[in-house]
């Protein structure tokens, strides 16, 4: 199967390897508003129940495993772009972010992370006498 | 080991040849000459999804990754040999008061394209979308499958 290799004469690279690990930082968006942080994930074709989120201390980290799909004898890949095996992110939490409620969900192959800021570190309007 | 006749010009025919993809290329952009047929969709194009392909008897099977799409918001065609798959990531509504900090997805129209052998059965492409995967399942036509055919020994 010819392709037509591209849009702008290359094709995509995956994140590649590290350290002799199938190692990929997911891409991701992260977002602020008065109410807290919107974190966006991308892990496409990664299963809800392979994704492992955890906070530690200030430490938020993604842990996903991205399974290959099924290669048996007869199925074989002729052009491999996708990475596929352990997917991780760290993230570092400021002071005023409340890591009791963080919440996440996972929807078409974005995570979403909301981590709430605490109350007294929300802007506050005085009001003057 | 074999031996390789010396041809000083060889190196120098790469350079042409590269450098006429390189003109093709440009010539396309600019709308002269090149391969106009993939239209408006491949030149507003600012990204392209990772695929891989896979191969069995019976079937071509692509994976494609488009994490934050809708099931109907891209866009499957296959026309005279050529499977065409578009569409686009919209950045959504962002509220006046929300800031990005770190915006490392692509966002805008995608596109990719692939040339696939005259022998597939074209009518049954199939495609499923789940978790941002995208899987387009092409089978081969008949006369294109391996056949074994026994011959007896008289």
């Amino acid at each position: 199967m010819r392709q037509i290799n591209s849009c702008y004469g290359y094709t995509p690279k995956n994140t590649g390897n590290y350290y002799g690990y199938n190692y990929s930082a997911p891409k991701s968006d992260i977002l602020e508003d008065i109410n807290g942080f919107l974190i966006q994930i991308e892990l496409p074709g990664v299963k809800k129940e392979e994704i492992k989120l955890s906070v530690e201390k200030n430490i938020l980290s993604i842990a996903a495993e991205r399974k290959k799909s099924a290669e048996t004898d007869t199925l074989k890949y002729k052009h491999s772009e996708i990475a596929y095996g352990t997917i991780s992110r760290s993230f570092v939490l400021g002071e005023i972010v409340d890591s009791e409620k963080i919440a996440a969900e996972y929807s078409d192959g974005i995570l979403k992370v909301s981590i709430p800021k605490k109350e007294q570190s929300k802007p506050k309007e005085i009001i003057i006498n | 080991m074999t031996l390789v006749r010396f041809n000083p010009v060889k190196e120098l025919l790469n350079v042409e040849r590269e450098f006429g993809k390189l003109f093709r290329d440009f010539e396309g952009r600019f709308g002269f000459g090149g391969d106009k047929s993939l239209g408006d969709e491949y030149e507003n194009a600012v990204w392209m999804p990772l695929t891989d392909v896979l191969e069995d008897k019976d079937n071509y099977t692509l994976y494609l990754d488009l994490p934050g799409i809708k099931k109907d918001e891209v866009k499957i065609s296959y026309t005279e040999g050529r499977l065409i798959i578009s569409g686009e990531r919209k950045q959504g509504t962002v509220s006046g008061d929300k800031n990005f900090h770190r915006v490392e997805r692509t966002y805008g129209k995608f596109f990719r394209s692939f040339d696939l052998p005259q022998r597939i059965k074209e009518d049954k492409i199939s495609a499923n979308f789940s978790d941002g995967q995208l899987t387009i399942q092409i089978p081969k036509a008949d006369e294109a499958k391996p056949r074994e055919i026994a011959i007896s020994v008289k």
